[in-house]
């Protein structure tokens, strides 16, 4: 309510632009507006909001540009209409305590993408997001410092007796095409890619490993419940190749131990 | 306000293209302006480079959400956010704008003009007062660049002197701005820098936009070289008063050859110490 909010909905929404040119009453109606703080919008030459409507969606088009770089330019490139209908159907929320400032409106275009767009360009969109949403994680960011400051003893032994975790570090996505295969995001091609996400302490801050189910059913028992040893026979098969493999995952700060 | 504010002089707005730039000629720039928000709740990296810089570099943190004309009061994480910011980089003061950004309802992500009324900006003017008093070095309030120019029953000049009044922030002159608004809208910016209290002004900003044709808006878009008109601006201010600091800001558009950035703060420099000589005295 009040003349803040009927100056947002015009600059957001073309049919309160249009209500204020031919029905002002009902925008004074709607938002509760005094007669005074509808003759200010009313008084208004109509370039002044034209040219800001077209600015808020330009803001928007950077904005969530600067978080999904890859996706937005492959978007632009091979579907402008939808890119479009983006900006101009996304009105951002205000959202209490919001902290990395379009991150929401960043997933509402990877959800677009998934109903809308191609398949690649859709999968590769939430794989962008998600090593966004890592890279400003500040769990994972604590998690890469402590690591990098005192990593910990990551040889078998170590890790055979003692519960072991997954790092706050580390997540995984797993994928409908092929993230690594180096084509544009909207060409990559179909293929299950499992992706290991690494947030580092340091040049490059982020890291993306394309692993295989082993590893992948591995992580998935790295629960802190379980000891090196009892994960390793878990997996069947070779224990000994299984303990190696937890090894070289805890010596890139992707497991730890858990100390009680 | 206070009056023992530190002469900063000519510094350049922070952006990671110019990052290269600032290391290696950073002897030609005297401080550095960095947008707020880009590093409240940052990568812990990106503050530790911060930190970095302002141990090379005075560093005053420069905000675009505080949303201080929503009607709201500012959220109360954001401004502890800020004052720890404000106090890592030991900052003389930090600086916002006379705008809103946001409602209860819509982030609009860009800075919109007030319904400016005597009464708001009275009660504006509190509520900085609070802020900076809560973040506990000056606050320095900026004019923004508005295409929408709402029929207010004050004008801009008006609105910030009201707004001034009551309240010791300081003022952040934006002179681009003022440039655009004035050909946009109409008004003669000499006019309005004799009609506001130019001695609240510590800091400029100087920056370059697109010149509009046809009927269109002139656009304040940071990509573009400080026009002549706004060095003229530059000009008329030293001429009434003697700030603490100048701004060049570069968004966009960001030449190939910095020599260009530093000519601009190199000039900002000359105008300043041309101006008052003794004004680098600290």
């Amino acid at each position: 309510m009040g003349v803040h909010e009927a100056l947002a909905a015009v600059l957001t929404c073309p049919a309160s632009l249009t209500a204020l040119r031919e029905d002002p009453e009902r925008l004074r109606r709607e938002h509760d507006l005094t007669e005074a703080e509808l003759a200010m919008l009313v008084g208004a030459p109509h370039v002044g909001y034209t040219t800001t409507a077209a600015r808020v969606r330009s803001k928007l088009g950077r904005l969530v540009g600067g978080l999904l770089p890859a996706t937005t330019a492959a978007l632009r490139e091979s579907d402008p209409a939808l890119w479009e209908t983006f900006l101009t159907g996304t009105v951002r929320q205000a959202r209490e305590g919001e902290r990395i400032i379009g991150l929401e409106d960043a997933e509402l275009l990877v959800n677009l993408l998934a109903e809308r767009a191609a398949p690649p360009l859709a999968s590769y969109a939430r794989f962008e997001l998600a090593r966004r949403r890592l890279l400003h994680d500040g769990a994972a960011a604590g998690a890469a410092r402590a690591w990098a400051a005192s990593p910990e003893p990551a040889d078998a032994a170590a890790l055979r007796d003692v519960p072991v975790a997954v790092s706050a570090a580390a997540r995984v996505a797993v994928l409908d095409h092929d993230v690594t295969s180096g084509e544009p995001p909207h060409r990559i091609p179909a293929a299950r890619t499992p992706m290991l996400l690494h947030r580092r302490w340091g040049e490059p801050p982020l890291a993306a490993y394309r692993v295989g189910d082993g590893t992948l059913a591995l992580l998935a028992r790295c629960n802190g419940r379980h000891s090196g040893r009892q994960v390793a026979e878990s997996m069947g098969g070779d224990r000994r190749a299984a303990e190696d493999a937890l090894s070289r995952l805890a010596a890139r700060g992707i497991l730890h131990a858990v100390r009680r | 306000m206070r009056s023992d504010l530190p002469y900063l002089g000519s510094g350049l707005g922070y952006r990671p293209e110019l990052s290269e730039t600032i290391t290696r000629a950073g002897d030609r720039i005297d401080w550095l302006e960095v947008i707020t928000e880009n590093h409240l709740f940052a990568p812990a990296e990106q503050r530790e480079h911060l930190r970095e810089l302002a141990r090379r570099f005075p560093i005053v943190p420069h905000g675009v959400e505080l949303s201080l004309g929503s009607p709201r009061e500012p959220d109360g994480e954001y401004l502890r956010a800020l004052a720890e910011l404000v106090d890592e980089v030991d900052a003389p003061w930090f600086s916002d704008h006379l705008c809103f950004t946001r409602t209860d309802q819509v982030a609009l992500g860009l800075l919109a003009p007030l319904p400016r009324t005597r009464e708001l900006a009275r009660d504006l003017a509190r509520k900085a007062q609070r802020i900076q008093d809560s973040v506990g070095v000056p606050f320095l309030v900026e004019n923004i660049t508005y295409y929408v120019d709402l029929a207010t029953p004050i004008g801009e000049a008006q609105f910030i002197t009201e707004f001034l009044e009551h309240c010791d922030c300081g003022l952040l002159l934006d002179l681009a701005n003022l440039d655009i608004n004035a050909r946009n809208h109409g008004f003669d910016p000499i006019g309005f820098l004799d009609s506001i209290p130019v001695e609240r002004v510590v800091q400029v900003h100087l920056a370059g936009g697109i010149d509009g044709r046809g009927g269109e808006l002139s656009i304040d878009s940071h990509g573009e070289s400080v026009p002549e008109r706004v060095w003229a601006l530059l000009t008329e201010l030293l001429a009434r008063t003697r700030i603490r600091a100048t701004l060049v800001e570069r968004d966009q558009n960001f030449p190939d050859d910095p020599a260009e950035l530093l000519a601009e703060v190199d000039r900002a420099r000359t105008a300043l110490l041309g101006a008052h000589p003794a004004a680098a005295i600290r």
